[in-house]
């Protein structure tokens, strides 16, 4: 039997109400007009009868309510390898640095970068950045940051560094190094102000209220495409031990 | 120190800061210092106005007589202004 692609729903089978389940020509009747239907329907998204092929992924989208006319999308999916988040290079510091300065490639979609760090400091610091070495008052930010119970919120409009994390001090255990990863959107843009959002986990202890999250976000007010990003505790240097890489996310 | 990350051309360099760098970096470390020096203050009064809020509410349901409960509720109406 020839398989056509069903547009509307199954025809009355060759059945009568007093017809049993049990009956062979029933069934017969059944299996056949699924089988033909599934065959046409696996036809049209491409699948054969042995292993689904790469259009199995394409979607089919019926243009009204009578399914007269279908077309497909797609393919919707991206070959596997082509949205690997790539590790495009970074650095593990072996002696105190003031600042680290990474410049990026503009073949990726976003970017993000994850840093580790301690300061050669008592206090904590937080860990800054500059774009294109940008040092003017371009930079407005927002942060929330919670510890224990308490949440607090702030605002930094019109500065020279936008915020990405914090650098645990001397004071802070020396087994802790904190952590923060944020992720620069649409950085090649030439036409968009930047944004920037960070998350960051850090503690001070394992008191109450000693754990720390923090979530931030900067936009950079220049609309160049980002060339280099510079890396920089608020007060001392970063010490040895820290490390600060960037990924590159494809588009 | 300066650290070089080049991940165009994958090289690496750590050398000594210019004059230029170095007083960049000091101007923008001041305003950090200071913004972190500020939020740390805000953040401060902000823990002893929740730490206040919460004596005061337990105060009031602690509170066995309705003078008590009254003062409670003045208390708590203080911290709220």
């Amino acid at each position: 039997m020839a398989a056509s692609f069903p547009v509307t729903f199954p025809s009355a089978l060759t059945t009568t109400p007093t017809t049993s389940l049990s009956d062979a020509t029933h069934n017969d009747n059944l299996h056949v007009k699924d089988r033909d239907e599934i065959r046409a329907v696996q036809s049209k998204v491409g699948l054969g009868t042995t292993s689904p092929t790469a259009s199995a992924t394409t979607a089919l989208v019926g243009t009204g309510g009578t399914q007269s006319g279908w077309y497909q999308v797609g393919p919707q999916h991206i070959a596997p390898g082509t949205t690997t988040i790539l590790r495009l290079g970074g650095t593990v510091l072996v002696g105190t640095v003031a600042s680290v300065a990474i410049a990026v490639p503009s073949t990726y979609r976003h970017l993000n970068v994850v840093g580790v760090s301690r300061v050669n400091g008592s206090a904590a610091a937080t860990v800054r950045f500059q774009i294109n070495g940008d040092t003017g008052a371009n930079y407005d930010s927002e942060l929330i940051s919670l510890a224990g119970t308490f949440v607090s919120s702030s605002e930094e409009l019109a500065q020279t560094s936008g915020r990405a994390g914090i650098a645990n001090g001397t004071a802070d255990p020396s087994s802790y190094f904190a952590g923060f990863d944020a992720t620069f959107y649409d950085y090649t843009s030439t036409t968009r102000a930047k944004e920037v959002s960070a998350r960051t986990s850090y503690a001070i202890g394992t008191a109450t209220a000693n754990k720390r999250a923090i979530l931030s976000a900067t936009t950079w007010r220049g609309t160049a495409a980002i060339g280099t990003i510079t890396i920089l505790p608020s007060s001392g240097s970063f010490v040895p031990g820290s490390s600060f890489d960037v990924y590159g996310v494809p588009g | 120190m300066i650290a070089i990350v080049d991940t165009v051309t994958g090289q690496h360099e750590t050398r000594p800061q210019t004059a230029e760098e170095a007083a960049m970096l000091a101007a923008t470390q001041a305003e950090a210092a200071a913004l972190d020096a500020t939020y740390a203050e805000q953040n401060a009064a902000r823990e002893q106005q929740q730490r206040d809020r919460q004596r005061a509410i337990d105060a009031f349901r602690a509170a066995t007589t309705t003078q008590g409960k009254l003062a409670a509720v003045g208390d708590l109406l203080d911290v709220l202004a």
